[in-house]
């Protein structure tokens, strides 16, 4: 691939799908720094990717599976320097998810911080599922993004659904959903 | 999504995407900027390992012109081999660590364990090399530096130990890495409620 036809493809990418990268950026990460981070690292990677491009499947498939990769080894590189197993872990969590970042507080995304923060709870099996169906994949896409059967994901769809219900609902009590 | 959940589902897919603001454009322009930057920084990192191994052939060079004889012949040796065998096995241990066998996460995984194995692999060279070099400097310094002997072992100390502790340190916390890695690939990849 020529260094301009790559420039070109990774412009259209973040035109396109950068907003896909924000948002599974904040599904695997709750601290707004180490977010940032990982977009980086998501959009250097597709960066490095991108000369192997061959157009065999859509541009937004081959960035999404990108861009899960990658938050996936930022998963397991904060699990080895931060461990979240354990109620203590847990409050961590929900404590630096509690911190809205600059462009959360600006755009006063109460319930999207919810479903966020939700997000983050489910396990990562449940999770990636959940976040490739939240940003309107077909099944069958999110099936190829993550290198399972459909009636895999079908199945942890079902799971992660519920237990996301069970993640909003308390919140949902309290005051709504916005 | 069909069924009971489908609105509320409809409700949640609305919240998610909805977040294409001005500010949020402005960010992704401003990232593809930091992106590019970054790729030119890791070009510039691989051209200054090679300039690195390059200066200490250049100051071995420099040793042999001022000791000469066999002090500098030894000396000019010894940095050389440091040096070629430093870079050797740098190049040899990043062999298969630059993509991932397939598409899938598994494969990303696979390819985030071999780059751990490989870091753990460098931090024992590491150790391996230290203790060569500073076993020759143990027999160098009296041969080629005599006179003060316990302050240019008191240096060697102070230049060593720093190493050691780091390599130490990196050894750990790749460890750790592994561990945790391990624990993520087996909840990936077991039964979907696992």
């Amino acid at each position: 691939m020529r260094a301009e036809d790559r420039e070109r493809l990774f412009d259209r990418a973040l035109a396109e799908h950068g907003g896909a990268l924000r948002r599974m950026a904040a599904a695997h990460e709750a601290d707004p720094a180490l977010r940032e981070d990982l977009l980086q690292d998501m959009a250097l990677a597709l960066w490095k990717a991108l000369p192997r491009f061959r157009g065999d499947a859509a541009l937004g498939t081959y960035v999404y599976r990108v861009a899960h990769n990658r938050a996936v080894s930022h998963v397991a590189r904060q699990r080895a320097r931060d461990p979240i197993d354990g109620p203590a872990g847990e409050a961590a969590e929900r404590a630096r998810s509690d911190a809205p970042s600059p462009e959360e507080a600006t755009a006063g995304g109460e319930g999207k911080r919810r479903l966020e923060r939700a997000v983050r709870r489910l396990r990562p099996s449940l999770r990636s599922v959940v976040v490739l169906r939240l940003d309107g994949l077909t099944q069958r896409e999110v099936a190829e993004v993550l290198g399972l059967s459909e009636n895999n994901v079908a199945v942890r769809l079902t799971r992660a659904r519920k237990e996301l219900r069970r993640l909003l609902a308390p919140a949902a009590e309290r005051g709504g959903r916005s | 999504m069909s069924g009971p959940d489908g609105s509320a589902w409809s409700e949640l897919e609305e919240l998610w995407r909805g977040d294409a603001s001005r500010e949020a454009e402005e960010s992704l322009r401003r990232l593809g900027a930091r992106v590019r930057r970054r790729a030119r920084l890791l070009r510039w990192l691989a051209a200054g390992e090679l300039a690195t191994g390059a200066l200490f052939v250049a100051l071995a060079v420099h040793l042999l012109r001022r000791f000469g004889g066999s002090v500098g012949w030894v000396t000019f040796a010894a940095l050389v081999a440091f040096v070629l065998a430093a870079t050797s096995f740098a190049w040899w241990n990043r062999r298969g660590l630059w993509r991932a066998a397939g598409k899938r996460p598994d494969d990303y995984l696979a390819l985030e364990g071999r780059q751990l194995e490989a870091r753990l692999r460098g931090v024992r060279f590491g150790f391996w090399l230290l203790a060569a070099e500073v076993a020759f400097f143990v027999v160098w310094i009296p041969w080629a530096r005599p006179g003060d002997l316990l302050v240019r072992y008191a240096f060697l100390l102070a230049w060593s130990a720093p190493f050691a502790a780091a390599l130490y340190w990196i050894g750990r916390r790749t460890r750790r890495a592994r561990r945790a890695l391990e624990r993520l690939r087996r909840e990936l990849q077991g039964a979907p409620g696992a």
